[in-house]
């Protein structure tokens, strides 16, 4: 009996720990630190600048124009199914940052109708890199074609995905961008806010 | 000794209770509705269009070149998954459709590459596409520019 009443209150306190930890963490970007610029120029550190909210982050280039703006889609339908909500931050961070500069982001969200707490990335191409790595979103160029005015355009490779930070800035959903069901991120998203 | 099957227990509850991230379904490609359409697009940047051609003739024809007035350069591209995982395009030359089949250009496969915009391409706005064909010639398109 001595032995049974701790070893059950022991018992009692991990059962509520591990059916109560939630979703496993893939990735803890809590302790990194990237200087960014989003599409109006104001620097914004991630992910500390969004903790406190859920992100949706999708992984970009505005030079692509198919597989890309599914991704962005992607987001925006979550963003609808959420009615817009306060507590979820969407993010279209770019690869390639030679080309997106602020002002091409800025230009790039103007397509879409997007409501608040949508914004675009992107930085100096060290700290992109950075920032691709410890969210390992991979891209390379694949080919480079001369336009008729003699400017070469170039084509990049790149990992497709979506990822979802919880408010602590950590990894906890990752998807592929442009072909998941837009209800698993919702139905994951519905799962971890209640 | 009453502690053993304690122990167990809890190791079983740590496995069986430990929840996987959801995302761990498989990802399916949703279908793409086809239709007829182009994307908005920024001058001097890129937009995408979309349509569906169906061969009317008894031979096969083959697509040899396309153009657009609103781009300084078209061509057809394929979206696909490289061999390491990652999403890649390429451009596609010379397609050749069977008689009576569709050449079907829809998001995530087929599309056509509408590179360095002469203007803005807004909701409303529209575009035109010519293809030429070895057999039958030149066909144009005006696909409305849709958010989608």
């Amino acid at each position: 009996m001595k032995l049974f009443l701790p070893s059950s209150l022991l018992f009692l306190v991990f059962t509520f720990i591990t059916c109560n930890s939630g979703p496993k963490i893939i990735d803890d970007l809590s302790d990194k630190s990237f200087e960014v610029l989003n599409q109006n120029g104001k620097t914004v550190i991630f992910p500390d600048d969004y903790k406190g909210k859920y992100v949706v982050a999708g992984f970009i280039y505005t030079n692509c124009p198919d597989i890309c703006p599914l991704v962005t889609q992607n987001l925006i339908k979550v963003q609808k199914e959420f009615s817009n909500p306060d507590d979820i931050q969407f993010l279209g961070i770019t690869f390639d940052p030679k080309r997106d500069t602020p002002e091409v982001l800025k230009n790039y969200k103007g397509l879409f109708n997007l409501d608040k707490n949508f914004d675009f990335l992107t930085a100096d191409s060290t700290t992109i890199a950075e920032l691709m790595d410890s969210v390992r979103v991979r891209s390379q160029v694949s080919f480079t074609q001369v336009r008729e005015d003699d400017k070469e355009v170039y084509f990049m490779n790149h990992s497709d995905k979506i990822i979802v930070l919880d408010k602590k800035g950590r990894i906890i959903f990752e998807y592929g961008g442009s072909m998941t069901p837009v209800s698993y991120i919702v139905e994951d998203l519905q799962t971890v806010r209640r | 000794m009453k502690i053993a099957p304690t122990v167990l227990l809890i190791l079983f509850l740590y496995v069986s209770c430990g929840k996987e991230p959801e995302s761990k379904r498989p990802d399916i490609q949703p279908e793409m509705e086809i239709q007829n359409w182009a994307r908005p697009g920024v001058q001097g940047q890129m937009s995408g269009a979309y349509f569906t051609y169906k061969n009317p003739l008894e031979i096969s024809d083959t697509l040899v070149s396309i153009e657009s007035p609103q781009a300084m350069m078209t061509q057809i591209h394929e979206s696909y998954t490289t061999e390491d995982g990652l999403a890649g395009m390429r451009e596609k030359k010379e397609i050749i459709i069977a008689p009576g089949q569709e050449l079907v250009l829809k998001q995530g496969g087929l599309h056509v590459m509408l590179m360095n915009l002469n203007k803005d391409l807004s909701e409303n706005d529209s575009v035109k596409v010519s293809l030429t064909f070895s057999q039958i010639g030149t066909t144009t398109f005006t696909l409305p520019v849709k958010r989608n």
